[in-house]
């Protein structure tokens, strides 16, 4: 089958635009302030006219140049005004097909289509903009007829599915830690905008609000707080609405969002390990997320790079949706852990240096007074609760031949980390001739994660118990 | 080849010229900084003074330390190769023990730069899929050696999957 090369929906003009305006607005603003000392309207008039001018005829220019080609063994893209770019991508090399679906598109029929292979680019290698949502299922058949000719794959008829319900959206979206990331992100702009606000500015607004007395200004932080707290769960929800899962031919497929419908789709052979993860708010509530780490190429969105498949679920049901999408994982509910006080005491004494130091600094800026007191609890409970809850959870164990299962606490979210032995690319066990005398070792373990690699350590374990994983894993 | 080895004798000549050169580079920022307080206006002298014997202090401390640390680096950096796996380890006081599957190793890289080819010596680094660890120094035979077979035992692995 060839087709002939074909240009993207008009719809995708919207996204050239904003390409163009977003390469274009840097010289503008910079044309602009050049300008300015001379005053003249005429001439910032004239770069604006300029610039819109410039601006549309790239958008037009760069839709016109781009154009895609469905053939029977590749897709081929073409795109460039001055340098042209033509792309092979052969379906047998392709990795991931992901789809994305914004709001205004959903009346058309079309979605973006993000092609990837195994190829280490900054982005996705196709990226068409906006083609009809059939295109997608026409590429997936296109790749499993490649399949079917070279190999004959077992295909399990029977879809696995997960919807997520309203109640554990809601559930999951306010019990969210992302709530605080965004505290801090606006903590961090407050200082920088602080630098630019006039000095009178800052005095006249700081007299207004010591007239409102203290109480008043406390519930106004509050408020603000709050109301962070409600954006941030409303982004969450609009982010996970509709969220499903889907298990079919080897692949994992999750669709979700809103205003943008996202649909990730996962080979199975490339996830390399599971993790369960309990934030302490979601200890409390007896919820849990389920997170893959997988291999992928693109470096988009490396911040969180590790796929969640299971925003929210009950405790007692991990077990069953693990044993309804990873079979072949002996699943046991929960980790035993026997906490040890060694365990404790190493994790303990080592918070210890920076708890002083900090205390010590505290009592040199504050003196001794209520205030520093106030800071150094804080201060102490910071260190210590994150690190009593490392030694209270800390844990490794076999399951089977085949799977090493490792527990620990990053960031007060204790996560339970499923490996198998043949994702695991290395390990390294340390100890000391001190840890030696008591029996204990730690052991990091490296595995593939994105483009690059991930660690997740435990320390301060039985020495047998490494010493086991050490066997187990060399032979 | 089953046996566990010890680095070339050679590489503790190259650990001291490296604790040379740390030292030697330092010396010539403490140079440099006492210069510039000859120059510099009365009221920046003193500061300037204590840095340059803090300076001071630290690069004949480095050296020290660097220097006592070689053999004892030397005694407790070890290594073992058979055919399922590649295995490193360092330390006494601190010990750490790497584990390489040859099944899991990538590629292995040989580097040398005009130092080690001073000593005929490759750094030889062993790279898996996630991450890399690095034999600092072996002579030019027993790394080809090395590399040699690590190579052919990984081709043999792929084999048996």
């Amino acid at each position: 089958m060839t087709s002939k090369p074909r240009h993207l929906h008009p719809a995708a003009l919207v996204f050239f635009l904003y390409q163009s305006f977003k390469e274009g607005i840097l010289p503008f603003i910079i044309s602009v302030i050049g300008t300015t000392n001379t005053k003249s309207k005429d001439i910032v008039v004239g770069i604006g006219v300029i610039f819109v001018f410039f601006i549309i005829v790239t958008t037009l220019l760069n839709y016109w140049m781009f154009t895609y080609q469905i053939l029977s063994d590749e897709i081929v893209t073409k795109s460039g005004i001055f340098v042209k770019k033509i792309n092979h991508v052969p379906y047998d090399r392709i990795q991931n097909v992901m789809t994305n679906q914004w709001f205004f598109l959903k009346p058309f029929g079309l979605e973006e289509l993000k092609i990837e292979t195994a190829s280490q680019t900054e982005q996705a290698e196709v990226e068409l903009k906006a083609v009809p949502n059939k295109l997608r299922q026409e590429i997936e058949n296109l790749r499993s007829d490649q399949w079917n000719n070279e190999q004959v794959k077992e295909i399990k008829q029977n879809e696995n599915t997960y919807s997520i319900t309203w109640k554990d959206l809601i559930k999951f979206s306010l019990t969210s830690s992302t709530f605080l990331s965004g505290l801090l992100l606006i903590m961090a702009m407050y200082g920088k905008i602080q630098r630019f606000i006039d000095k009178q500015i800052y005095q006249t607004a700081a007299n207004e609000f010591s007239h409102l007395g203290s109480m008043l200004l406390l519930l106004i932080i509050l408020l603000i707080l709050l109301i962070l707290y409600l954006i941030s769960a409303l982004v969450l929800i609009s982010q996970y609405y509709h969220f499903t899962l889907v298990e079919k031919d080897g692949h994992f497929e999750i669709t979700r969002g809103l205003f943008q419908v996202k649909r990730t789709d996962i080979s199975i052979n490339r996830i390399q390990a599971i993790i369960i993860k309990k934030s302490f708010i979601r200890t409390l509530l007896g919820i849990a997320t389920i997170k893959l780490v997988v291999i992928s190429n693109t470096k988009e969105n490396s911040s969180d790079k590790d796929v969640i498949i299971m925003p929210v679920i009950k405790s007692g049901q991990l077990k069953k949706f693990m044993e309804q999408f990873f079979p072949d994982i002996p699943f046991k509910n929960g980790v035993a852990v026997k906490p040890r006080k060694l365990t404790y005491y190493y994790y303990l004494r080592n918070v210890t240096i920076p708890v002083i130091v900090i205390a010590g600094v505290i009592l040199w800026l504050f003196h001794l007074t209520w205030v520093s007191g106030i800071l150094i609890i804080i201060e102490s409970a910071c260190w210590y609760v994150p690190a009593y809850l490392v030694s209270r959870c800390s844990k490794s164990e076999l399951i089977d031949e085949r799977f090493l299962v490792l527990q620990n606490s990053y960031l007060m979210t204790k996560q339970t980390i499923y490996v198998p032995k043949r994702n695991i690319q290395y390990i390294r066990r340390k100890d000391s001739i001190w840890l030696n005398k008591r029996k204990i070792a730690s052991l990091i373990v490296n595995i593939r994660s994105g483009v690059g690699e991930r660690r997740f350590r435990i320390s301060y374990q039985p020495q047998f118990e490494i010493n086991n994983i050490v066997e187990w894993y060399k032979k | 080849m089953n046996n566990i080895k010890k680095l070339p004798i050679e590489i503790k000549s190259i650990w001291r010229l490296n604790a040379i050169m740390d030292f030697l580079i330092l010396i010539a920022i403490t140079i440099a900084i006492f210069i510039w307080r000859i120059f510099a206006p009365i009221d920046m002298k003193k500061g300037l003074g204590v840095a340059t014997l803090i300076l001071l202090i630290t690069a004949i401390l480095v050296l020290l330390i660097e220097l006592i640390l070689v053999t004892y680096h030397w005694n407790f950096w070890t290594y073992y190769i058979d055919e399922r796996q590649v295995e490193l380890h360092h330390g006494f006081f601190f010990r750490k023990q790497i584990i390489m599957p040859i099944a899991r190793i990538q590629n292995v890289t040989l580097k040398q730069g005009p130092i080690l080819r001073w000593k005929n010596l490759q750094k030889v680094i062993i790279v898996t899929a996630a991450g890399s660890e690095e034999i600092t120094g072996l002579k030019n035979d027993e790394a080809n050696n090395l590399k040699e077979l690590i190579m052919k035992l990984a081709q043999e692995a792929k084999n048996d999957i």
